[in-house]
């Protein structure tokens, strides 16, 4: 009863916080959702199955773009653009899951690095595509999304979805099986598990929700940019979930919430910010190796 | 086309290429031994151009001199990091320490700036190599010959030394079985700080030896170690030959992609990488990893 | 109290009466991070001594202007502090901005708040182009720079031109503008090389040698900024400098770029500088200049000049509007066929439908001297305004 209580008051206050946060406290609370989203689908594969993807810039990135070409070449309405977001980033990660999976890890934070700053390169160069350096701008969500209120409703929902999903997975004989492979790969092809197919589902799964992270932040920024896919952008997704304790299911939120909350805060007071999220790092590397989920004691996931 | 021209213009290749050795070369030899992709490698790069520009005062003659304290001041720096900063997370999961090199990435960005300043640093080259050598009718940059010499004394130096030497045979030993040096009674953490340091030595000497040609700002960190990658993602992660080989390949792929199709120039370079990763994803001359257990 | 808040009204001694007025808010974003903070940071002393000035009169309206810098780093960030100015800050007017990606960004999002944008650096020609009505230039864009080169270059013999710019957004427009300019007012001209190194190359020796292969008379570069001190330092000894006869680089003229080549500036470059420290030789300008070094202790630099002109434009509006109220400070940019405002290196005129400035245009070819450190402009020519003003799509 007593996590019961407490799941309540969470609900509770994600619910209320739009009503009761000032304007930008509101738009960094959006801010926070998807980056949140971002994590909770990054860690997916980076704790399921302990291969780290340096890489999955690339599918919020393709999933920021796919929502926004469709708004501005083809007029589609902004919700609409959400299976096409999550379409096109399943796909890209399909592709380049099939290349990555099978090397092992150090090799697959490579790869999907790579991968990744080449399809960076494409989205910055191809001019009549993607506008290049100059971005997808302009962007009209429409009347309802451009209300900040709406547009945290709906990162919440595709959060908490997102979620649920990464909870079930992890009960489920999936999640067991892909943590099988991780901790002991010749054991679990042994028992009849097939390596290549999990990791690669679990891998297209994660790279499709991180481009639904990917649809919310156009319609916040009304406007898409090849930085979204800069291997920087992988970067920040990494830090958060490890800051909040990738062993937690609750920790690449917590991560989030810390990681947009204090940048967004060292950023209006300096422009030191890489300096100070660096020391912070260091921290955390050097004395808090289980993030701040860890400080708790907190294991909710096992 | 001529061949002096071609001559010309693979020589242009191999300054370029001679560069990217340096730069490259001790991310894969620290990748080999402690197994540590270093994202603060481009960081130390940068870092040996700011020393560079620092120790000479702006006196160009004082680059020879000047590039020997900055080694021994990136050897110095690394030995330092990696007590410090990298021996704590040993045996920990990979992401820790890729974690820790980020954050090293991010502090001296802002550090150099703090220190420096944010302006572009620059020095000439000493007068004595400002002139061009004419090859084959044509002007080329003295200087550039002594950053291919300098490139190729590195790779002979690191030859003699992994091939020839007690260390170099155990560094290689430890790129293959850490625990089974260690049982043989090898002082391994000292063999460690020994490799890290010398790889960020590498990397400041790069740094230091392109400043006569380039120019330095707090920002190319990020750009050069992605250039790093590259190179021995191409090259094979952890092959001191292979980033010889890499920065060689995109080098003169660049030179030479450059008169093909000027406007898809840079193109070339990821096509190379690209083909590598699907072909060999280990890399030109990387060893195909172990099955994971 | 936040470090980068200046309240620089506390500074006035004129204006105690200003001191008592509620002041006028202004966020100003510039590139203060990164690997472009050197151009961050001039612009940002631009703004200060432009506000320092401002308030020691007395303000404008009687009121005194407040400032709120904010490092705008990459779109995502720009995005946010923009909106943190404008939701918690309630600054009445945004302003600045050095990255182009990141003006065609915020230009929207301070559009769609209702909340007047006035950019002094950012150069991409679609800001303008965007035909926003809250969103004003209060300097010169590539195109105009480009179109001054090619009134040059239309008056050179030569005929063989090449290109070597940033494969990136800028380098293409910037050549695209020229090259169909230069066709325009002399059509026997021929391409013979077009060179694209990537933006932030540390290496161009190979585009070097290239470029000089197909033998042309005349290059037009876009490179800039550090891109531009390492290309200079690899031409001089491939002799690029002597065999080209004629070599015109838009914004070549930046301290930034020119200060650390110091003495290896290769000379004889037709450079242009947006603003450049030593035109006009007028007493305001000197006074400016003796200021500014006596405060920051260099000289100002292009886009400091532009900053502090821009802010200074921008008093100019809202005194000429009486008002801060966007609409009525869009009137007032707008009204009497734009507004004209006196900068120190002349004219510059707003135009209406745009909201683009337009104005004479400083170029000169660098040259080393003993009185400085670095090169400078000598001798300096200026394209008239009317030679850069091309249509505009927009309407007002």
């Amino acid at each position: 009863m007593k996590a019961r209580g407490w799941l309540y008051l969470i609900a509770a206050t994600l619910l209320a916080a739009p009503w009761v946060l000032p304007g930008y406290a509101l738009e960094v609370a959006i801010q926070v959702l998807i980056l949140a989203l971002f994590a909770t689908a990054f860690n997916l594969v980076f704790a399921e199955t302990g291969l780290l993807s340096f890489g999955h810039a690339a599918f919020f990135g393709v999933g920021a773009y796919t929502s926004a070409l469709l708004m501005q070449r083809a007029s589609w309405p902004y919700l609409l653009t959400l299976p096409a977001a999550v379409g096109t980033a399943a796909a890209l990660a399909l592709l380049i899951g099939f290349f990555s999976v099978r090397t092992s890890r150090i090799y697959f934070t490579m790869l999907t690095l790579a991968f990744a700053q080449l399809v960076w390169a494409v989205v910055h160069k191809w001019y009549a595509f993607t506008g290049g350096d100059n971005g997808v701008t302009g962007l009209q969500p429409g009347q309802l999304w451009s209300d900040p209120h709406a547009l945290y409703y709906l990162a919440l929902l595709l959060t908490v979805v997102t979620f649920l999903l990464a909870v079930r997975l992890h009960l489920a004989p999936f999640g067991y099986a892909l943590r099988a492979i991780r901790d002991n790969q010749a054991r679990a092809e042994a028992v009849g598990l097939s390596p290549f197919g999990y990791l690669l589902a679990a891998f297209t799964l994660s790279g499709a929700l991180a481009g639904a992270a990917g649809f919310l932040q156009v319609a916040w920024q009304r406007s898409a940019f090849p930085d979204f896919l800069y291997w920087t952008k992988s970067a920040e997704v990494i830090i958060a979930t490890i800051l909040g304790g990738a062993q937690s299911i609750l920790g690449p939120s917590l991560g989030s919430l810390v990681f947009v909350e204090l940048g967004a805060f060292v950023q209006s007071h300096t422009e030191y910010w890489p300096l100070v999220l660096g020391l912070v790092l260091l921290g955390l590397v050097l004395f808090l190796p289980r993030g701040l989920a860890g400080l708790g004691g907190a294991r909710a996931g096992d | 086309m001529d061949i002096g021209f071609l001559l010309l213009q693979f020589l242009t290749g191999l300054a370029y290429a001679s560069s990217l050795f340096l730069l490259a070369v001790g991310l894969s030899l620290i990748f080999g031994a402690l197994g540590i992709v270093n994202f603060a490698h481009g960081s130390f790069y940068m870092l040996g151009a700011y020393l560079l520009y620092w120790v000479v005062r702006g006196n160009p003659e004082g680059l020879w001199w000047g590039m020997l304290l900055v080694v021994a001041l990136g050897l110095v720096i690394g030995a330092l990091v990696e007590r410090l900063l990298m021996r704590p997370v040993y045996g920990r999961p990979e992401h820790y320490q890729i974690l820790l090199t980020y954050a090293l990435l991010l502090v001296i960005e802002d550090g150099v700036k703090l220190l420096f300043g944010p302006a572009y640093k620059s020095l000439g080259p000493p007068a004595a190599l400002a002139y061009p050598v004419w090859i084959a009718g044509a002007p080329f940059p003295a200087y550039y010959f002594v950053q291919i010499a300098l490139a190729l004394l590195v790779a002979g130096l690191l030859w003699f030394f992994l091939q020839r030497t007690r260390t170099g045979a155990l560094v290689r030993a430890a790129t293959l079985d850490r625990e089974m040096l260690e049982a043989l009674g090898v002082n391994v953490p000292k063999l460690l700080t020994a490799v890290f340091a010398l790889g960020v030595a590498l990397a400041t000497l790069g740094g230091a030896a392109t400043l006569p040609m380039q120019t330095v700002s707090p920002g190319i960190a990020v750009e050069a170690v992605i250039s790093a990658f590259i190179v021995v993602v191409v090259g094979g992660l952890g092959s001191v030959w292979g980033a010889l080989l890499g920065a060689f390949l995109i080098g003169e792929i660049q030179a030479f992609g450059v008169l093909i199709l000027p406007d898809f120039a840079i193109a070339f370079v990821y096509l190379l990488m690209v083909v590598v990763l699907l072909v060999r994803p280990w890399g030109l001359l990387g060893r195909p990893p172990a099955v994971r257990t | 109290m936040k470090r980068w808040t200046i309240v620089l009204a506390l500074a006035t001694l004129v204006g105690s009466y200003a001191l008592a007025a509620e002041p006028i808010k202004i966020g100003a974003l510039y590139m203060l991070s990164g690997n472009f903070a050197n151009y961050g940071s001039a612009s940002k002393e631009g703004v200060q001594l432009a506000v320092e000035e401002i308030n020691a009169n007395g303000g404008v309206l009687g009121r005194p202007i407040e400032v709120t810098f904010a490092d705008h780093g990459s779109p995502d960030q720009a995005v946010r502090e923009a909106k943190r100015l404008i939701l918690e800050n309630k600054v009445n007017f945004l302003f600045g901005i050095d990255s182009s990606s990141v003006s065609l960004a915020v230009a929207p999002v301070a559009n769609e708040y209702k909340v007047p944008l006035i950019v002094t650096h950012a150069a991409t020609p679609r800001l303008t182009e965007m035909c926003l009505p809250y969103v004003f230039r209060t300097s010169n864009n590539a195109r105009m720079d480009s179109w001054a080169a090619a009134a040059f270059a239309a008056k050179q013999p030569y005929k063989r031109w090449a290109n070597i710019g940033p494969d990136y957004e800028f380098g293409r427009v910037s050549w695209e503008d020229f090259i169909t300019r230069l066709k325009e007012l002399k059509p026997d001209v021929e391409v013979v090389s077009e060179q694209w190194p990537k933006f932030g190359s540390s290496d161009y020796s190979s585009y070097i040698t290239a470029l000089m292969r197909a033998k042309p008379e005349a290059v037009f570069s876009s490179l800039w900024g550090g891109d531009f001190v390492s290309f200079g330092k690899q031409a001089i000894p491939f002799g690029f400098f002597k065999t080209i006869r004629f070599y015109v680089n838009p914004t070549g003229g930046a301290l930034q770029a020119l200060e650390p080549l110091g003495k290896n500036t290769p000379e004889g470059m037709l450079v242009s500088a947006r603003y450049w420290f030593l035109y006009p030789e007028t007493e305001a300008n000197k006074a400016f200049v003796k200021k500014f070094h006596d405060k920051f202790g260099d000289y100002p630099s292009y886009n400091a000049g532009e900053a502090y002109e821009g802010m200074k434009m921008l008093a100019a509006a809202i005194e000429k509007a009486g008002s801060i109220d966007p609409d009525a400070v869009k009137a007032a940019f707008e009204a009497g066929g734009g507004l004209k405002y006196q900068a120190l290196e002349g004219l510059k005129w707003m135009r209406p439908a745009d909201h683009q400035v337009f104005e004479d245009l400083v170029w000169g070819y660098t040259k080393n001297t003993d009185k400085y450190p670095f090169a400078i402009l000598e001798p300096i020519v200026v394209v008239p305004a009317k030679d850069t003003i091309y249509p505009t799509k927009c309407s007002k």
